[in-house]
């Protein structure tokens, strides 16, 4: 599959909300904003029940409902409204980029520059973290891409007190192995002089969807969060 | 990236004998709870909130959120039917399971927060512990006793508070020393006493010296027992109060460091 009908089978699956799952690599919270959603259908019953009985209310001599019973009803109108229209300014900053992620990312190729042991066994069924090569320029070859992972893993044993600022960066950024971080920009004599190169912390899938040794990642151009990336599973296409 | 603390040699092995190397661990312990703070990935140093307030706290706010929505749509369908008391009361109670939500977890996190701000990682030379924390079996939370100094900077201040532990140990054991603190050491000890506060230790033991209370879980610790009387603690130089010095996972004390620990065997308990 080439990038262009990976996007477009993402697209499938978010349309019918299967992506968000497909890329759930766990440690989410709760859903607040689906559930602030889902309040708009208790506030529309409540309105037709007012309407309803309202409407059974008025007898054939009265001019129209009491003035009262209608500004109930619209003061009911009103949370229909904010639940139905509102229910996305509940959501979170990481769920506003996961959710602008899986619409607007871009599939480009990524490689592992290191990953937890545990990734590499055979029966490994985990997402586990990793940091990953990602690259944004259309020239990016696979092996182009490994060989420049490769390069960035051996800066994680040198002095960093020894190496240009940004390359200390990302050889700091792989000695301390925490994460989640930000997104580092990789400078392009370490990647054979591709441009728009990132490190990037990513929950690594227990089989990418592959290709050539590298694998294919969704990831939001300008971005640095970690959660502008996702490294794609092979079940996507599955 | 504020500080230039990360920039340091690559440690596989850090030893007393090294000087240079007990240094740059220092720096690099530094740097690491940088990380933590710049990209506020506070699983780091034990969620938020930890350490103050009921354990159970974040579920208790998790169950009261639900029980805040579930009391909002009731109150939107009971809307159609009344605008009468039976209204007001379910809205009343949808408000105050959201403030209870948020009593529950918003002040222990704003603790807790405080906390990872401010505190520092500083090394500590252990002079009592539970016998059960010892045991390569042990899975639960155990009182430890150590021995802190802020201002170790170097393998000699950490050589001037492993011999300040020695003298302090010795004094618990029963000679000289001043004896109204050894009695409250010695109580603590007995009592269990290890709540993660501390306490300012007499100036005839040593200058800026305290005493950490902790309660330590194994599986933080190299090697997931205790069995090197070196341990480094996470604690807030402003407050010694409960809760304000901890021990963190022994992945933020830096690469190399189990070498170090090594070099420091557990004594016997004092």
């Amino acid at each position: 599959m080439n990038p262009l009908e990976i996007r477009q089978r993402l697209d499938e699956l978010e349309r019918a909300s299967k992506l968000e799952k497909a890329l759930d690599s766990g440690g989410g919270g709760a859903p607040w904003a689906e559930i602030v959603w889902m309040l708009q259908f208790p506030a529309i019953i409540g309105l037709a029940i007012q309407v309803t009985t309202m409407a059974l209310a008025v007898k054939p001599d009265d001019p129209g409902p009491p003035p009262a019973e209608m500004v109930w009803s619209a003061v009911l109108v009103l949370p229909v409204l904010l639940f139905r229209f509102g229910w996305k300014m509940v959501r979170s900053p990481r769920e506003r980029t996961q959710v602008r992620l899986r619409r607007k990312g871009l599939v480009v190729l990524g490689a592992i520059v290191q990953a937890n042991d545990r990734f590499f066994d055979d029966d490994n069924e985990d997402w586990l973290p990793g940091s990953v090569l990602v690259s944004f320029d259309p020239k990016a070859r696979p092996e182009a891409l490994a060989a420049g992972a490769q390069k960035i893993n051996a800066l994680k044993r040198q002095d960093r007190r020894t190496l240009p600022p940004a390359q200390a960066a990302l050889a700091w950024e792989l000695y301390h192995e925490m994460g989640p971080t930000s997104s580092l920009p990789v400078p392009p004599e370490l990647v054979g002089g591709l441009r728009d190169c990132l490190l990037v912390s990513a929950m690594l899938p227990p089989e990418p969807l592959g290709v050539d040794g590298c694998f294919w990642v969704l990831a939001l151009s300008g971005e640095r969060s970690a959660d502008a990336v996702a490294v794609l599973p092979a079940t996507l296409v599955g | 990236m504020a500080t230039a603390e990360h920039l340091g040699p690559a440690l596989s092995s850090v030893r007393l004998a090294d000087a240079d190397a007990v240094q740059a661990l220092l720096q690099e312990q530094r740097a690491r709870l940088q990380v933590v703070r710049d990209h506020r990935i506070w699983h780091w140093f034990g969620g938020v909130p930890s350490g103050f307030g009921s354990p159970g706290a974040p579920l208790q706010a998790l169950y009261a959120r639900f029980a805040g929505f579930a009391l909002i749509a009731l109150a939107l369908i009971v809307a159609g039917f009344t605008r009468g008391p039976v209204l007001w009361v379910i809205a009343a109670l949808a408000g105050a399971a959201f403030l209870r939500a948020w009593l529950v977890i918003g002040p222990p996190s704003r603790r807790t927060l405080q906390l990872f701000e401010r505190a520092v990682l500083v090394p500590g030379i252990v002079i009592a512990y539970e016998p059960e924390a010892t045991e390569p079996d042990n899975e639960l939370l155990r009182g430890v006793w150590a021995l802190v100094a802020f201002d170790v900077k170097s393998v000699d201040g950490l050589q001037r508070l492993d011999a300040a532990a020695t003298r302090l140990r010795t004094m618990l054991a029963g000679t000289g020393g001043p004896e109204a603190f050894l009695q409250s050491v010695r109580g603590a000890i007995a009592a269990k006493k290890a709540d993660g506060s501390r306490i300012q230790v007499p100036a005839e033991l040593g200058q800026n010296l305290e005493l950490a209370r902790l309660r330590v879980s194994p599986n933080l610790l190299p090697g997931g027992v205790l069995s090197s009387r070196l341990l480094f603690v996470f604690a807030d130089p402003q407050e010694r109060q409960a809760g304000h010095s901890r021990v963190l996972q022994s992945s933020l004390w830096g690469s190399g460091v189990d070498d170090l620990c090594e070099d420091f065997p557990l004594a016997p308990s004092a």
